[in-house]
């Protein structure tokens, strides 16, 4: 009867809805909303004036917004000062997306003969504490390290992604003063477009400000031998900037781009907060090779498990130490000029370009 | 003369307004949004995303007689326009272990239900139906809607919300074990 069909739906629905992991709801209410207090539309009688001086001020209000589309409203260049629940449920949010990972890698295995090479991998990695925060408005993104793999997770209010990489063999070393790119990532939340990059630095390096292929300049957070940062639109990484003990390095990641260095921030661009690695800090053993990757909303493709289609290896270049000296008013660092290959696989839904700057 | 209350006074009544219905709706939408999506991680997304949407019209969302029909309506719309989106990214997943991945997330909730006889089948079948059938079938048996009122919310016929149920249930019947068959009518009303 159709009617005990009916009924046995219900139930199932409700029972699959009480299946719902427990913590959901309260990581939904954990976030920031900001709710408007006021109704941005005009009253429609208020007549054609009103609604004219309406619109210049929507025009206005446009040309003075922030570059960030809403869904990644409250988005700064430079990392800030992060509280410490922003933190906590970051991490949390984190930790709980790798264990579902790691469940559903114990599934799959459980229907298959042996082990999926993530499995192991994702276990070590819900096991260890985070090597960087980053934190930029309401956004934080974390990076796990486990040795052999490593993950990368931002979140916000409503946004929270997981990426997960594995080493195919064991990295080399981050040459002192550079920074190494493990990947860049080109992926999209909600249709905006957004683009994070993530690599060592290393020994030395105590910050670097990142200079876009729109112009645009971008502070990463560097810790614990760790760089990351990330920013909305789709422009690619052309080279950083790096503060060292003895100066001042440019890299390049793009060698399509002209020759000569992008101009630096303006003077007094703020410094990012506590995002800074302490001079004299270890550096990595050096860059990986990523293989495997993850969706957006958790789910994982194998690592390993494919050659990476796609990857790109950029050669680094330094800019002129004199040029680069001259426009920031700070003294060049000696550095020398160096490549090295990496590989990185797309994301689920997006693309990535891999590779070293060395 | 009536008094304009202050703008930081207004901002932390929003907020406050706003937040209570945080708390006494984000369950229920978890819930739906988990059906919709079948997945739970997305379903949180989803809910977030919904907030969000709301939280940016809380003005006259909050003069709503029913706010919550209004999120509710809004999260199933971003549901079903991000399923295309969804759908390639699982389309994307290379190798094997990603479709053993892809198949495998609803195993130990199926396995938990066993013991409730068809119900684990049903739940099985559930998440293979098509976005927007299933979001018919939530619609109409989790939430209780009317087919005029899922027709409304979806923006489309009744007969279209008739037809897709109908689909829906003659799916989840043929799923079911033979001792158990169902006849094929059209879905009571």
């Amino acid at each position: 009867m159709i009617e005990q069909l009916e009924s046995e739906l219900r139930a199932a629905l409700k029972a699959r809805a009480d299946d719902l992991p427990a913590g959901a709801g309260a990581r939904v209410r954990a976030r920031e909303y900001r709710p408007r207090a006021r109704d941005l539309r005009p009253p429609v009688a208020a007549g054609v004036l009103t609604t004219a001086a309406a619109a210049a001020a929507a025009v206005l209000l446009i040309d003075l917004g922030p570059k960030a589309p809403p869904a990644f409203a409250g988005w700064t260049p430079t990392p800030t000062h992060a509280s410490r629940a922003q933190v906590a449920v970051a991490h949390g949010n984190c930790t709980a997306q790798l264990a579902q990972l790691r469940g559903r890698a114990a599934v799959a295995a459980s229907q298959r003969a042996g082990t999926p090479p993530m499995l192991p991998q994702l276990e070590k990695l819900s096991a260890t504490t985070p090597v960087l925060t980053d934190t930029r408005g309401p956004f934080t993104f974390v990076v796990f390290n486990s040795g052999g793999a490593n993950a990368s997770c931002i979140s916000g209010p409503g946004f929270a992604s997981v990426t997960m990489q594995s080493a195919a063999r064991a990295p080399g070393p981050t040459p002192a003063g550079r920074v190494v790119l493990s990947f860049q990532i080109h992926t999209t939340r909600a249709g905006d477009a957004y683009t994070f990059v993530e690599g060592r630095a290393g020994a030395g390096v105590k910050a670097a400000t990142l200079v876009l292929s729109d112009g645009s300049h971008i502070q990463a957070t560097v810790q614990n031998g760790w760089l990351v940062a990330w920013w909305p639109g789709g422009a690619q990484l052309s080279s950083a900037r790096m503060t060292t003990g003895s100066g001042t390095t440019t890299q390049r990641f793009d060698s399509d781009l002209p020759a000569d260095c992008p101009a630096p921030p303006p003077a007094g661009t703020p410094a990012p907060s506590g995002s800074t690695t302490p001079s004299g800090s270890t550096t990595p053993s050096g860059s990986t090779t990523p293989s495997g990757s993850t969706t957006p909303s958790g789910s994982t493709t194998p690592s390993g498990s494919t050659t990476p289609a796609g990857h790109i290896n950029s050669r680094g270049a330094i800019c002129s130490a004199v040029s680069a000296a001259g426009r920031s008013g700070q003294a060049a660092g000696a550095s020398s000029v160096g490549s090295a290959a990496g590989a990185a696989q797309a994301p689920v839904g997006g693309t990535a370009t891999g590779g070293t700057g060395g | 003369m009536r008094i304009r209350p202050a703008p930081s006074t207004r901002t932390q009544r929003a907020k406050a307004d706003f937040e209570q219905f945080v708390t006494a709706s984000s369950d229920a939408l978890l819930r739906t949004a988990y059906l919709v999506v079948w997945d739970a991680v997305e379903a949180e997304d989803l809910v977030q995303e919904c907030l969000l949407a709301v939280a940016r019209r809380w003005p006259r969302v909050r003069r709503m007689e029913h706010p919550h029909a209004y999120a509710r309506r809004v999260l199933v719309n971003l549901a079903l326009d991000g399923t295309q989106r969804r759908t390639r990214r699982r389309q994307e997943l290379v190798g094997e272990e990603a479709a053993a991945l892809a198949a495998a997330p609803d195993e130990a909730s199926a396995r938990r239900l066993d013991a409730v006889g068809i119900r684990a089948e049903l739940i099985e079948v559930l998440g293979t139906l098509p976005p927007r059938q299933r979001t018919v079938l939530v619609l109409r048996y989790f939430e209780d809607l009317t087919e005029a009122q899922v027709a409304e919310l979806l923006g489309c016929s009744v007969g279209t919300v008739k037809s897709s149920a109908s689909r829906g249930l003659t799916r989840l019947q043929a799923a079911l074990s033979p001792d158990i068959s169902l006849s094929t009518k059209e879905p009571s009303r």
